[in-house]
């Protein structure tokens, strides 16, 4: 069966469909919520909550493009718990971090060697710090323009923002990002270095 | 390394940006543009920003800590009560607690249906006469021109019917016929009664009803409507003459009544046989039946009964009748009398038929016998009820074939009905 086989028979209450689904989509949605909420068990958490919201409104789904539909409930949700969490702040930093640096074992691939994936695994790490140092509001929008990629009209829809707003705020994010990187220079590889000179 | 450079400004920053991400409007893009050619450190800060974006953006996927699937057990989504209504075992559920109800109360009035008819057998066709000739019409009857008008008028209304029906009752109208010409050549009846005599009399009666079938009527004659000179019942005494004079004579003397239309009581007819169906097969006899119009504008009030001609048709039909009584009627009918051919000729022969015990009331049956009657007489005159029980068997074996029709139905229902409400519950509850 293929995506459209299986929306159409989650629709109609075939879980199983649905689970094919979330198979095929739970690792880049998982990607989504850790780089929004920046810790393990929030992003896990946010991911399994958004795959349930998508099953419950399913039926609302008309367009062709399945992916970034969840994509976009992953969002929703990741931002909704942001918001919750700004209003009654629980969690250390210091736990987010020990979340962060054990989610970062999942990039390990068998076909990268032991050094490269440690050098990997460490600039990702820095990089996921200095995305995670970013305030709530400006993160999001960072994550939602850098790693997915969406345009600033549909940020500017998601976070119900302005689109100017959107756009100041994503700037000084990526300020940001860009003198966090600064101290992390040393692991970037060689072709970033390059843009030093 | 990064050269440390001047800091473009915020707004400078926001353009860059959006320039990156190709979200400037044309003009604001051609104005950064020749910006960035003139000015180094903002193409600098471009560069710097670009790289950040594409270091964010080349992070790797990450992989899924688990699954995330749904247990199909908790997630199963829930079925709108209205397609729960729907469902396949409630819907067989349903039609079949409908259709119990219907087929227990289709069964249970074929019963109830079947045994009224069973116990009024005997008097349906009295009832449907009863309906028909109601006591007004009854005493119109009585009178002879009213009487072929209304015999006129209700042949008229199912003329039509009868003709339409004849394929259909021919053969229970020869049924019919048989047995009763069995009865009347078996039957002892009095000595003014003959067979010949009592088929004369029969006569295709209309009913004005559509819902009626038309009926065929025989009329027993008494002796006082019996004309002289009329047969007697043993074949050896009747002859070809005798019966020539008392068909002829007697359809004109007994239909004119001259003698007793004024002392007689006003008769009641009695139908002895009815009919399912008019005499499909004896078209001559139809046709022989004077129109009322002839009959009134006879000055002498003589009333047609009947034709000779139209019972010796049945007579010759009649295979169980074929004694000396049909020879008779054979050489009657082969040589008619020449008052016969009066009666006949000045009357206009039309498709009519008359309703027995319609006319006048020499002719009517269940009329009072005379005083002057003697004690045979009055025996024969007596309103003897000679059971139509042949064609109200059949009548009552058409209406217990159908009310029987009806339960085998119901009970076929019945079955079927179970089995679905059966089906649908075992469904539902395996739902």
């Amino acid at each position: 069966m293929d995506e459209n086989d299986l929306i159409q028979a989650a629709k109609c209450g075939d879980v199983e469909s649905f689970n094919q689904l979330v198979l095929l989509y739970q690792d880049t949605a998982y990607t989504v919520a850790y780089r929004i909420m920046g810790e393990t068990e929030a992003a896990a958490d946010a991911t399994q909550e958004a795959f349930i919201s998508a099953f419950r409104k399913l039926h609302q789904f008309r367009g062709d493009n399945f992916k970034a539909w969840v994509m976009r409930i992953v969002t929703n949700v990741c931002y909704d718990e942001l918001r919750r969490r700004k209003r009654r702040p629980t969690d250390s930093i210091e736990e987010m971090h020990e979340v962060q640096s054990s989610a970062d074992g999942n990039l390990h691939s068998q076909q990268e060697n032991p050094e490269t994936y440690v050098q990997r695994s460490e600039l990702s790490a820095a990089i996921q710090d200095c995305i995670n140092d970013l305030p709530d509001d400006q993160r999001v929008i960072a994550v939602l323009a850098d790693v997915q990629e969406y345009p600033y009209q549909e940020i500017a829809e998601i976070t119900g923002l302005a689109l100017g707003t959107v756009k100041s705020r994503l700037s000084r994010a990526r300020g940001k990002l860009r003198e966090c990187l600064r101290g992390v220079r040393e692991l970037l590889p060689a072709e970033y270095r390059l843009v030093d000179k | 390394m990064v050269a440390p450079h001047t800091t473009p400004s915020d707004h400078d920053l926001e353009l860059l940006s959006a320039y990156l991400d190709g979200e400037l409007a044309h003009r604001e893009r051609i104005s950064l543009e020749q910006r960035l050619d003139r000015e180094t450190e903002l193409r600098a800060a471009l560069d710097d920003l670009r790289e950040t974006v594409m270091i964010v953006r080349d992070l790797p996927p990450l992989k899924a800590p688990r699954n995330f699937t749904l247990d199909p057990v908790l997630y199963r989504r829930p079925i709108p009560w209205w397609q729960q209504l729907f469902t396949l075992g409630n819907v067989l559920q349903f039609s079949g607690a409908v259709g119990t109800m219907a087929a227990l109360l289709l069964i249970v009035s074929a019963f109830m249906l079947g045994s009224n008819s069973a116990n009024d057998g005997t008097s349906a066709p009295e009832a449907a006469f009863e309906q028909v000739a109601e006591p007004g019409e009854i005493a119109m009857f009585a009178s002879p021109t009213r009487a072929f008008e209304a015999t006129a008028t209700l042949y008229a209304m199912n003329q039509a019917t009868a003709i339409a029906n004849s394929n259909t009752d021919a053969a229970a109208f020869d049924a019919t016929l048989e047995t009763q010409s069995e009865i009347y050549a078996t039957k002892e009846i009095s000595g003014t009664m003959t067979a010949e005599s009592l088929l004369f009399a029969v006569t295709a009666t209309p009913w004005p009803t559509q819902t009626m079938p038309p009926r065929l009527t025989a009329t027993m004659l008494s002796t006082e409507v019996m004309p002289m000179g009329a047969v007697e019942s043993q074949a050896d005494t009747v002859g070809g003459q005798a019966f020539e004079e008392s068909t002829s004579e007697g359809a004109v003397s007994f239909a004119a009544g001259e003698d007793t239309a004024d002392d007689a009581a006003l008769p009641t007819p009695q139908p002895l046989i009815v009919m399912p169906s008019p005499m499909p097969e004896s078209p001559t006899m139809l046709q022989a039946q004077p129109s009322a119009s002839d009959t009134e504008d006879d000055d002498t009030g003589e009333q047609w009964v009947g034709t000779p001609e139209a019972a010796l048709d049945m007579a010759d039909s009649d295979v169980a009748a074929g004694d000396e009584n049909a020879t008779a009627m054979r050489e009657a009918q082969s040589t008619p009398s020449p008052a016969l051919k009066e009666a006949t000729a000045s009357q206009t022969p039309t498709a009519m038929p008359v309703a027995s015990g319609i006319g006048d009331e020499t002719n009517s049956v269940g009329a009072a016998p005379p005083a002057d009657m003697t004690d045979g007489q009055q025996d024969a005159e007596a309103p003897t009820p000679i059971e139509p029980m042949m064609a109200v068997r059949n009548a009552n074996k058409d209406d217990s074939r159908d009310y029987t029709v009806l339960a085998f139905i119901g009970v076929m229902l019945l079955a079927v009905s179970l089995v679905a409400f059966m089906v649908g519950r075992r469904r539902s509850r395996r739902a």
